[in-house]
């Protein structure tokens, strides 16, 4: 080694030996390689090719420390002499040992990789790296690769189910992985991977696409784990996949959710439905599909397709509706749950589909109405439980939202102060009368409560307390007229003439009527003439009697209950379901009503600021914002902005350009 | 709110009302109140005088629901009613009632 280096320094340090030098090695490597190339194909020429190499590299290595410049002349010499020769038939012997891995054989690896790290090393030094690797390999083992696994890939799919498949794919393509690490150069790994995947996955979509949804029916979970694994290897493919499992979701959840598939719904029943489905499928997500963003985004797409899905030929959702009575069933307090113990989850629940709802106005409508229902019958399982459930709400839409709401709460709370004070004012005042009461005064704007039936003279038990009481109320408050509202109060009348002890929680009209057989045996019809379908239900329920001469009706004395303790309530009217029905369709008219309304404030303001505008923005400027509230059909902003035309709020633009314009 | 699992207990004494066929035992009593006026709508923001005036409606909205002194009602010596709001800023601008004219004193505020 020391001698090569002192010759080669005595020859460099005159340069007329240089050259000399150099044409004398070239010679021998020459006459050398002349040798190689006849032993090389004595045997195995992978082999031998890849042992020759091993020494003549080392040889080439020993020369580069000795003449650093003459290393290029080695490769060059052996790519002209050695790999120029055999090139076809070493890459045809490399393919062909690749094939035979993939096929299970065992192959040594080292002669192949030798093989193909010499193509990387004896790469021209002037043209770009790899250049060489990449057009005598990397090309042809590319178009093999994609030929061998679109050939497996389809005998496959055909002969087996598709989990089967899925489950070799995986397999195939992490062994192709450990594969691209032992024979070849690394800078193809991503490209060989690409290939294989493209055969396995990305040919198969449409398979993907369909089964997706069998697993989802099935419930296979861990075919969908394997499904996603394969998935996620080719990027632009979760969305597509995902996508129909936005639709398998929202199919499935429109046929099984749907109010009106299964009437009658209960709204628990519903919000448990609704709820487990998109927890169930948010667990899923977690489980099989990583929580990848696109599929939690198609469950969430999925669930709010469900719930705003419309039927009936009023084209609004049922889950608004359904949504609050399901507040009313935890929130109330009854007989059947006296405690209600989980009720943090059910606002839980209730809270995130709340989120999801389109049309949350709807919502609103039903959930003040029973919201003042148990308010004023003091059947709210707890003040503090309703505080909640408004913050939540507000949260979500608002402080205007929920105003009307919180007023309602704090009334109660006044009236609860207002209550306690007017018994010390009887007391103060030495008025003796009936005293077990709690009066509740409601401020007009922001209960949803209807016009007022006359009030019928009141039992004397109960005329001197509201005299007083409105004397007392006007001496608190200066500047308002009480108004009482019969139909909303209740009352509890023990009946003292059976051998039970009873006690019947009745109507207002109700006890006015009871209360007049304090003094008499028979009352006629007259008496109670405001009151047919009142003195109806007393009939029906047997309280009362008619008796031999017509129009006029007794106590039955004989009344009894079979089952059920001594305190009752009375059903307030007959037909009491077919009330709840048309409350039901009064609540949703007032609704549309009041979106027209918001619709014409909100297109007035837009105009008012913008002055001029394009039809096709103003539509989108208002859907937007009303969106916190409902989401407004088209048809319904037109005719919004129709009336307004008409009422000179607004005109058409003159020059035609599909524009509105604001009239000052 | 009937509990229903209650025994029927024999007639006691305790009531005074017991020779009577039936006797009231709670009553819960419902009533609304409105303002004491002859108009419903305040003249000069053209909002209910039950609701509250336009601006403290806006000020509701925006204002994250800090409430503030409620938005009453203000009865002149004239028995004309506004808001007591939009009155306040009425007369900074001209002492006289809107509606008759009359020199503005106040008669009442609502409480």
């Amino acid at each position: 080694m020391e001698m090569c280096e002192d010759v080669y320094r005595a020859c460099v340090s005159c340069p007329s030996h240089s050259a000399e030098l150099y044409s004398c090695v070239q010679q021998y490597l020459i006459t050398h390689l002349y040798d190689i190339s006849e032993e090389i194909v004595k045997g195995n020429l992978l082999k031998s090719y890849y042992q020759k190499w091993k020494v003549y590299q080392r040889g080439a290595y020993c020369l580069d420390h000795a003449f650093y410049y003459f290393n290029m002349l080695c490769l060059e010499k052996w790519r002209i002499h050695i790999f120029d020769l055999y090139k076809a038939q070493l890459v045809c012997l490399i393919l062909a040992e690749i094939e035979s891995d993939r096929n299970g054989n065992f192959v040594d690896p080292s002669p192949v990789k030798g093989a193909i790290d010499s193509f990387v090393y004896l790469n021209p030094p002037l043209s770009a790296p790899l250049l060489l690797y990449q057009q005598a390999f990397e090309a042809p083992f590319l178009e093999v690769t994609s030929q061998y696994y679109s050939k497996e890939a389809a005998l496959f799919a055909s002969e087996r189910d598709f989990t089967a498949y899925m489950i070799k794919a995986l397999k195939r393509i992490e062994e192709e992985e450990a594969r691209v690490r032992k024979f070849v150069d690394l800078s193809s790994y991503s490209k060989v991977l690409e290939e294989c995947e493209r055969q396995w996955i990305t040919n198969q979509l449409a398979s993907f696409e369909v089964e997706i949804k069998n697993y989802l029916r099935k419930g296979d979970d861990e075919a969908l784990s394997v499904l996603y694994s394969l998935i996620k290897r080719v990027p632009p493919l979760v969305e597509p996949v995902s996508s129909r499992m936005l639709n398998y979701l929202s199919e499935e959840g429109l046929v099984r959710g749907s109010p009106g598939h299964s009437d009658p719904v209960t709204p628990v029943d519903y919000v448990d439905f609704l709820f487990s489905m998109r927890s169930n499928y948010l667990a899923l997500c977690r489980t099989a599909f990583e929580n990848n963003a696109y599929f939690i985004a198609a469950v969430d797409k999925a669930f709010r397709v469900v719930i705003n899905a419309t039927n009936g030929e009023r084209h609004l959702s049922k889950s608004p509706e359904l949504l609050a009575f399901y507040c009313d069933a935890f929130l109330k307090k009854s007989s059947r749950n006296p405690v209600n113990y989980d009720i943090d989850e059910k606002l839980n629940k209730m809270v995130t589909l709340f989120e999801y709802l389109d049309e949350k106005d709807v919502f609103l409508k039903f959930y003040s109405r029973l919201l003042a229902k148990r308010l004023i019958n003091s059947t709210s399982s707890s003040l503090e439980a309703e505080t909640q459930m408004i913050s939540s709400l507000k949260q979500t839409c608002g402080n205007d939202y929920t105003a009307k709401l919180e007023s309602m709460l704090t009334d109660i709370g006044t009236s609860e102060k207002l209550s306690v004070a007017f018994r010390k004012y009887l007391c103060d005042h030495r008025e003796n009368t009936f005293d077990n009461f709690r009066i509740v005064v409601l401020g007009r704007a922001s209960w949803p409560i209807a016009a007022q039936q006359p009030f019928p003279q009141p039992p004397s038990v109960l005329k001197q307390v509201l005299l007083a009481f409105e004397k007392f109320y006007v001496s608190q408050h200066s500047g308002r007229k009480l108004q009482w509202l019969p139909y909303l109060s209740k009352c509890e009348l023990r009946m003292n003439y059976l051998p039970r002890r009873y006690e019947v929680q009745c109507s207002f009209y109700q006890m006015s009527i009871l209360l007049l057989f304090n003094y008499k045996d028979t009352v006629s019809i007259e008496e109670g003439a405001l009151l047919d379908n009142t003195l109806a239900t007393l009939i029906n329920a047997k309280i009362l009697a008619w008796s031999g001469t017509p129009a006029q009706v007794v106590l039955n004395k004989r009344f009894s209950r079979a089952r059920g303790g001594g305190k009752f309530k009375l059903p307030a009217s007959i037909g009491e379901t077919e009330n709840q029905k048309d409350a039901s369709k009064a609540t949703i008219d007032a609704v549309i009503t009041d979106r027209q309304i918001s619709l014409q404030a909100t297109i007035m303001r837009i105009m008012k600021t913008r002055r001029k505008i394009a039809h096709r923005q103003l539509l989108s400027e208002v859907a937007s914002q009303t969106s916190l509230r409902f989401k407004p059909a088209i048809a319904m902003i037109k005719k919004c902005i129709e009336s307004l035309i008409d009422q000179q709020y607004l005109a058409r633009a003159a020059d035609f350009t599909d524009c509105y314009e604001y009239i000052s | 709110m009937a509990t229903g699992n209650e025994k029927p207990q024999p007639l006691d004494d305790s009531t005074k009302n017991d020779t009577k066929m039936f006797s009231l035992k709670k009553w819960n009593a419902v009533g609304m109140w409105k303002w004491d006026v002859e108009c419903d709508t305040c003249a000069i923001c053209r909002n209910q005088v039950t609701d509250c005036c336009l601006k403290c409606q806006a000020e509701k909205v925006y204002n994250q629901g800090e409430k503030k002194e409620e938005c009453v009602v203000v009865w002149g010596e004239c028995n004309h009613t506004f808001h007591h709001c939009c009155m306040s800023l009425w007369v900074k601008q001209s002492p006289k009632c809107p509606l008759c004219q009359q020199q503005w004193s106040i008669q009442r505020i609502g409480k």
